[in-house]
């Protein structure tokens, strides 16, 4: 029985009107999340993975955000077409998020659980005393201790870690079946980052729910995810299960990326890094928007005896090093598969060239680990 | 983790109201204004014509002041001995409170006007009494401390107008006779409503419209600032000159003149918060909740942002009341009821003459009220802006 998916969003687009000109936030995106699977997106700060997850929810502010092109099908319901009123049936109640910083995530003048009451009394047909129960049975599953008193709690009285379990308490209240995580565990210290994971995935497998989970922490991607998108300039330029992605990254920007984390048992002073900005969303490179950044390209640049920030003109172009070059600044690479179940966008990848135009698109799950 | 006990603390309202009230200017402010509002309830049961119990030599025991009080004095009444019990019960919810007002409030107008006939053409019929005493027909009778109504011309007693203050009238009377402090008391009313209706119309509209512009911005707040704009542009006081020229003498149309036309500021600020609090997380998270707009706009963005829209209110408050007093002082508030600017007027005779009293009393009542009204505000304001709370501490 083939399985359909729960989120497909295609080739979508959003930008931003702003003073600085158009803002390409997002620049076709495809992912695919299937039912409880947990989708990974990692990139830089301003690579679009938070207006991804927000156009989800439509909460991008238009204006100045408009939706140039695109469909994000829930259940196979395109979400751009709803109108508000549908919206917030969708939101909260089949599709929640959850935000990166607690401190400023709850409103300061209500008591934690009038807050979580209130999207329960909204989405479900139940009395106060009913919603309080169900509130309370929320905290009691996201770890809160004394949850019957916690509930009269003003967040300002709560430490991070506490708040971030209410918000994940109010986000769950209504058993959603796609939890947005933005950054869910970004403004925690470690040991609470792992908590807050590990009851993440609890509620998972309890619920059943799928997660896109937007991080730019490669450790989070490695124990949590199982299918990972890195983005980068408001696109997808590697997709693929979590295994593919980590054994045999593709994309130089994904190298960059792991090259960049620090590996036990090795000395180094400085660690490696990526050189350069995120490329400006409002005025992109031509060609591959990391090539200003690529090391490929510049290892080329060298080969053929050229600076990679001069343009290259492509009738001047002899070595292969250097017709490859060419394409790098001229020539914007789609996403291909270039082996099952692993999409790039980089014209040196391996078996580029060859690589078959599909829709992203991976249904592997990791198999449920027993808790020891 | 932290596991303590939750410690029971006040909600940030209660302790902005206690911050408030704990400095000393918002004492003698409050002190102020409950005297005013104890006059404005109080006002016919401590200056009035009619005795409180008589008994006339036939033996015949009436109580002609409560027979003569209007309806709205017993609302009034009824009212305020409510919220006294209500606020005298222990722990009953907020909620709870506002029903059982509400309540009160819709079951005693009925009530009242069933029971109480609200005598017409009372004016004339002060004299009464006191023709009776001189007959010697009452037997005995128990007066109100000042025993004159502000509409009690002394018709009987020539003798008694533009008398100065003495151990008769306390603080005067007027050209036509009238005694000044039965008159200030009963226009305490006047002066409380004005002040509250004229901001809480302002209050309602700012409110609205500053914060459908701050969450919407773009185009609706583009119009919005310029029917500001345009509300700003309209003199207050020569609109009201206007429309008292040419309609009839009417308070309510007073008070939403004054309201319509002092909205923009209150709009201003909300506009201000709204833009600041639309891009805080804690409005997105409710968003993402599927809560509507209106639950977005009045339940979550509007406490957080009301703050200074308050502060403000209770300086409008006290320029409400400067409006209706400049108003009556020109002659162009209300014909027959009591108003401390219309009272003023009379300081200044025809004929160039001087009645300190007249000018001193209602003027200080003015004077005092509007003091009072900014010395509150600038408590709360200090108590809501911590910053600020070093520079004064009046």
């Amino acid at each position: 029985m083939p399985e359909s998916p729960l989120l497909q969003i295609e080739d979508l687009a959003v930008t931003f009107d702003t003073e600085a000109g158009i803002v390409r936030a997002v620049n076709g995106v495809n992912l695919t999340i299937y039912p409880q699977q947990t989708l990974a997106v990692v990139g830089e700060s301003g690579c679009g993975k938070s207006v991804s997850a927000l156009s989800t929810l439509q909460l991008v502010p238009t204006p100045p955000g408009k939706f140039e092109r695109g469909r994000i099908l829930f259940d196979g319901d395109d979400l751009l077409r709803y109108s508000e009123k549908q919206m917030q049936g969708i939101r909260g109640n089949h599709i929640a998020m959850i935000f990166q910083e607690p401190m400023t995530s709850l409103n300061p003048v209500y008591t934690v659980g009038d807050q979580i009451m209130e999207a329960i009394l909204l989405h479900q047909k139940v009395g106060r005393a009913q919603a309080k129960d169900i509130a309370e049975q929320a905290l009691r599953d996201v770890g809160v201790a004394d949850p019957r008193n916690r509930l009269d709690v003003y967040p300002h009285q709560m430490s991070g870690g506490m708040r971030q379990r209410v918000m994940i308490a109010m986000a769950l209240a209504c058993k959603p079946r796609l939890l947005l995580a933005d950054e869910p565990t970004t403004a925690l210290d470690v040991t609470i980052q792992a908590q807050i994971l590990e009851l993440l995935r609890k509620l998972q497998r309890e619920h059943g729910m799928s997660i896109m989970l937007i991080t730019h922490d490669l450790g989070v991607v490695a124990e949590n995810a199982d299918v990972v998108a890195v983005m980068y300039a408001g696109r997808v330029v590697e997709y693929g299960s979590v295994h593919d992605v980590f054994a045999n990254p593709l994309h130089p920007y994904t190298r960059g990326l792991f090259r960049s984390i620090p590996k036990l048992g090795e000395t180094a002073h400085r660690l490696p890094t990526i050189p350069g900005n995120v490329a400006n969303p409002a005025n992109l490179p031509i060609g591959c928007p990391f090539h200003p950044r690529c090391d490929t390209t510049r290892q080329c640049a060298a080969g053929a005896g050229n600076d990679p920030d001069t343009t290259v003109k492509p009738d001047n172009a002899e070595s292969e090093s250097e017709r490859v070059m060419t394409q790098c600044t001229t020539d914007d690479p789609k996403l291909l598969e270039v082996t099952a179940n692993h999409w790039v966008s980089c014209h040196f990848a391996e078996g580029y060239d060859a690589g078959r135009a599909t829709r992203p698109d991976v249904k592997y799950r990791r198999p449920i680990e027993q808790p020891a | 983790m932290t596991e303590h006990k939750p410690k029971p603390r006040g909600t940030y309202t209660r302790q902005v109201i206690a911050g408030t009230f704990s400095r000393p200017g918002a004492k003698v402010g409050l002190v102020c204004i409950t005297v005013i509002a104890f006059c404005a309830v109080f006002g016919p049961l401590l200056a009035n014509s009619h005795p409180y119990v008589m008994k006339t030599t036939d033996g015949q025991i009436s109580f002609p002041l409560l027979k003569y009080l209007q309806p709205s004095d017993v609302i009034l009444l009824t009212l305020t001995a409510a919220g006294v019990i209500v606020l005298l019960i222990p722990r009953w919810p907020a909620r709870m409170r506002w029903l059982t007002m509400f309540g009160v409030l819709i079951a005693s107008i009925p009530l009242c006007y069933a029971l109480v006939s609200p005598p017409i053409a009372v004016v004339g019929g002060f004299e009464k009494y006191r023709q009776m005493e001189a007959d010697g027909k009452i037997d005995w009778a128990v007066y109100a401390p000042i025993p004159y109504s502000p509409t009690d011309r002394l018709r009987d007693q020539p003798e008694a107008r533009l008398q100065a203050p003495g151990s008769k009238h306390w603080f005067g009377t007027e050209t036509d006779g009238a005694d000044v402090l039965s008159r200030m008391i009963h226009a305490c009313r006047i002066a409380l409503a004005v002040g509250f209706i004229a901001t809480g119309i302002a209050l309602i509209i700012g409110i609205l419209l500053g914060g459908l512009m701050g969450y919407f911005s773009g185009i609706i707040d583009l119009l919005g600032m310029r029917l500001v704009e345009i509300f700003e542009a309209v003199p207050q006081l020569y609109l009201l000159l206007t429309f008292v020229a040419f309609f009839p003498r009417n308070l309510y149309i007073m008070m939403a003149i004054i309201g319509l036309t002092s909205w923009t500021g209150y709009a201003r600020f909300t506009r201000a918060e709204f833009l600041k609090l639309r891009q805080q997380d804690f409005v997105q998270a409710a968003k993402a909740c599927g809560l509507p707009l209106r639950s977005i706009l009045f339940r979550h963005m509007l406490p957080n942002g009301v703050a200074p829209v308050l502060v403000t209110a209770s300086f409008g408050v006290a320029s409400a009341i400067l409006a209706e007093a400049f108003l009556s002082f020109l002659g162009l508030g209300l014909v027959d009821e009591p108003s401390w600017g219309q009272m003023l007027s009379q300081a200044v005779g025809a004929a160039g003459g001087f009645r300190w009293w007249i000018a001193t009393f209602p003027g200080m009542a003015i004077f005092v009220t509007v003091f009072a009204y900014n010395l509150i505000g600038e408590s709360l304001r200090d108590a809501i802006d911590p910053h600020l709370k070093k520079s004064s501490q009046l």
